[in-house]
């Protein structure tokens, strides 16, 4: 379910990241666009005023002129120079006095110069590859005044190019400074989204990582307050589901206790009977009762023993001995076995120690012995091995002579308990589902596969050398 | 012998008893704590059976009671809590056995007679078990009748397997009912005893549970 959700689920990180990359694109050209527009709005205001005023002054030196052969070199100087002071460079002066060319500094034909009208734009041929082009945007454009008591026009010519390249050139700097300017941005900005969510993907790390068991407050170590809420909000609810959890654990452990005792009266009553007394049928019956206690009293235990190794602390971990264990169990099977005329085996080294609760292991150990002696044959063989050494983690395997199973019946009759769940009428099916249950739980390895000494089934437990049980 | 029964459920104190008279034996059953306290002070039982999930006082606190009073007789616990902590809080309390309800009638009566037989040997008086008479304060041992040789090292081991017959006693365990703790033992001394002793008594007696220890059968 949660992969589900966290599959379907938008990561922070993306949102932050795709928000963050559209807000700086669109604020980058917003900018590019205002700057460009603005740039040729002053650049052509400035440069119209400055070329008008020029021609201006150009009108007014030649109708003051002074008729000399030097006056014109000098004029043309004294222009050149303020042209370069307001950066034109691309521009051309025509003086037409007495309708005839008397000054031109554009390499055209004098009946065209002659034309040329006071206001207006002409095309600026370009020759490119034998071909003549007129590209748009970058005709000349005419500024003109004339005298006619005087008999003099003045036409400057300014090259629309400077403008538009100008301000295209602006346009790019501004373009190249924001693709630079947001670049870092952007790197700035993953820095701060990595250190916002880095905390949170550390905390789901760690809520993930607890066993199913383990009711303790969770510690983020997070000093973000948006993550110590919820930090407070999850202890909070684990603190509600533990108490819930208790109180519902010790009612099915008390009613399992409760139930034992009328089941123990009906039992020794039922046992009390003198069957020498009774007819065949009677002692029959008698038997039935019996037999039913005993399931009674199996299922029970079970129900016990699923109880506590759901309640089990993960915390409460000591070194337990694997092998005083498995002794102390099956010296309590021992006289079972021995009434069968069987035998029991331990092969084990002289302690395998590892950290864990005794109460599951115990448990774990008992169960895997319990299903064995069940449905071992007749006579009872069971081996019990305990390996440490391995460095997969200690094992501890359990074979017996019984009608056992191949590995993959096994994997099947495993998924059947965990469908079935508790459903099992004789409660036979019951102690290997517990083994199953915190097999899971506690993230163990569960083989069954065929014995091939005993011939029946070999249960394998690896536990895991990193993580205690 | 006499038991003497702690027992709240009727059910169950009326059906121990007349299963124990059966069996031959004299059986005392109260119900409250106080009659238990004043009948273990003024007689002598063999077995004490004392169920633990009575109400009122805790059979716990009254047997430490009992214990602190210099009553020693082997008590057999009956009770509904199986877990390892209820097991070990039982024989803390230094209770003899440990009986789960609902129980078996045989394996009560095996306990009790298991029990009878630890009370004897302490009390250096002769123990049973089949054909088997075992003197502790002679050292001495008779199978039907016979009496058998035995050196006080395997009369030892024999009368730790016998007391504890129904239980398996560990390598450990036994080399230390051998040794004591001074922990002279060597590898194969207790397997040289065994054979012995098998020798002696037949082979069928001892049986060997592998990696684990030895065990005489409950018996009856």
């Amino acid at each position: 379910m949660s992969e589900g959700n966290s599959q379907k689920a938008v990561s922070i990180r993306d949102i932050l990241y795709r928000r963050l990359n559209i807000y700086l694109a669109a604020g980058w050209v917003i900018a590019t666009l205002l700057t460009g527009a603005a740039g040729t709005q002053y650049f052509n205001e400035g440069l119209r005023g400055r070329v008008i005023h020029l021609v201006n002054i150009i009108m007014a030196f030649e109708t003051a002129r002074n008729q000399d052969e030097g006056s014109v070199g000098r004029i043309d100087n004294f222009l050149s120079d303020q042209m370069d002071d307001i950066g034109v460079n691309d521009y051309f002066i025509v003086v037409i006095l007495d309708n005839a060319v008397r000054y031109s500094t554009i390499d055209l034909p004098s009946e065209r110069l002659l034309a040329l009208p006071l206001r207006g734009e002409m095309a600026y041929p370009s020759s490119f590859l034998g071909t003549d082009w007129i590209i748009p945007f970058i005709d000349w454009r005419l500024y003109g005044v004339e005298d006619p008591s005087q008999r003099v026009r003045v036409i400057v010519g300014l090259w629309q190019g400077e403008v538009f390249f100008g301000i295209l050139t602006i346009t790019l700097f501004v373009f190249a400074v924001g693709l630079i300017v947001g670049a870092i941005s952007l790197l700035l900005a993953r820095r701060v989204v990595a250190q916002v969510v880095q905390p949170l993907e550390e905390s789901a790390a760690a809520v993930l990582q607890r066993k199913e068991n383990e009711m303790s407050p969770i510690h983020l170590n997070v000093q973000l307050r948006e993550l110590t809420q919820i930090e407070d909000a999850l202890n909070d609810l684990i603190a509600r589901l533990d108490a819930t959890v208790r109180r519902e654990r010790s009612f099915i452990a008390n009613a399992a206790h409760e139930l034992r005792t009328p089941l123990a009266a009906v039992r020794a009553q039922a046992e009390a009977i003198d069957m020498q007394g009774v007819t065949v049928e009677i002692r029959g019956q008698i038997n039935g009762m019996l037999e039913a206690t005993d399931r009674a009293s199996r299922l029970i235990s079970q129900l016990l023993q699923l109880a506590r190794s759901e309640s089990a602390v993960a915390s409460d971990v000591e070194s337990i001995d694997l092998v005083d264990v498995a002794r102390d169990l099956i010296s309590r099977f021992t006289p079972e076995i021995l009434e069968s005329e069987g035998d029991i085996e331990l092969v084990a080294p002289m302690s395998a120690r590892l950290l864990g609760n005794r109460e599951l292991i115990h448990t774990l150990l008992r169960n895997l012995l319990e299903n064995a002696v069940k449905y071992a044959g007749s006579p009872k063989h069971i081996i019990v091995t305990i390996d440490a050494a391995a460095e997969a983690g200690p094992s501890i395997c359990v074979e017996d002579n019984g009608p056992g199973m191949s590995a993959s019946d096994f994997q099947a009759a495993m998924a059947k308990f965990e469908r079935l769940g508790r459903k099992s009428g004789d409660g036979a099916g019951l102690g290997l589902s517990i083994v199953q249950e915190i097999v899971q739980r506690q993230k163990l390895t569960l083989l069954g596969d065929r014995s091939r000494e005993l011939g029946g089934l070999k249960v394998t437990l690896r536990f895991n050398p990193k993580s205690s049980v | 012998m006499r038991i003497l029964i702690y027992e709240d459920d009727p059910a169950i104190g009326d059906a121990i008893t007349r299963r124990l008279q059966l069996g031959g034996y004299t059986v005392d059953w109260v119900e409250e704590g106080v009659a238990l306290r004043s009948a273990a002070e003024y007689d002598d039982f063999t077995v004490i059976i004392l169920d633990l999930g009575l109400p009122g006082e805790d059979g716990l606190t009254i047997l430490k009671g009992l214990r602190a009073m210099g009553a020693n007789t082997p008590v057999l616990i009956l009770t509904a809590r199986d877990s390892v902590e209820d097991r070990v809080k039982g024989l803390d309390a230094s209770a003899d056995d440990y009986l789960v309800k609902p129980f078996m009638m045989d394996e009560l009566l095996a306990r009790v007679r298991a029990l009878a037989r630890r009370k004897a040997a302490r009390a250096q008086e002769i123990v049973r078990y089949g054909d088997l008479e075992i003197e502790p304060a002679g050292l001495i041992v008779r199978k039907n009748g016979e009496v058998i040789e035995f050196t006080p090292k395997l009369f030892n081991l024999l009368l730790a397997l016998v007391v504890n017959a129904g239980r398996v006693l560990t390598r450990s365990e036994l080399d230390e009912k051998l040794y004591g703790w001074s922990g002279e033992t060597e590898s194969n001394t207790l397997e040289v005893y065994i054979s012995q002793l098998r020798r002696k008594l037949g082979a069928d007696l001892i049986k060997t549970v592998r990696g684990v220890g030895y065990i005489i059968p409950k018996g009856q």
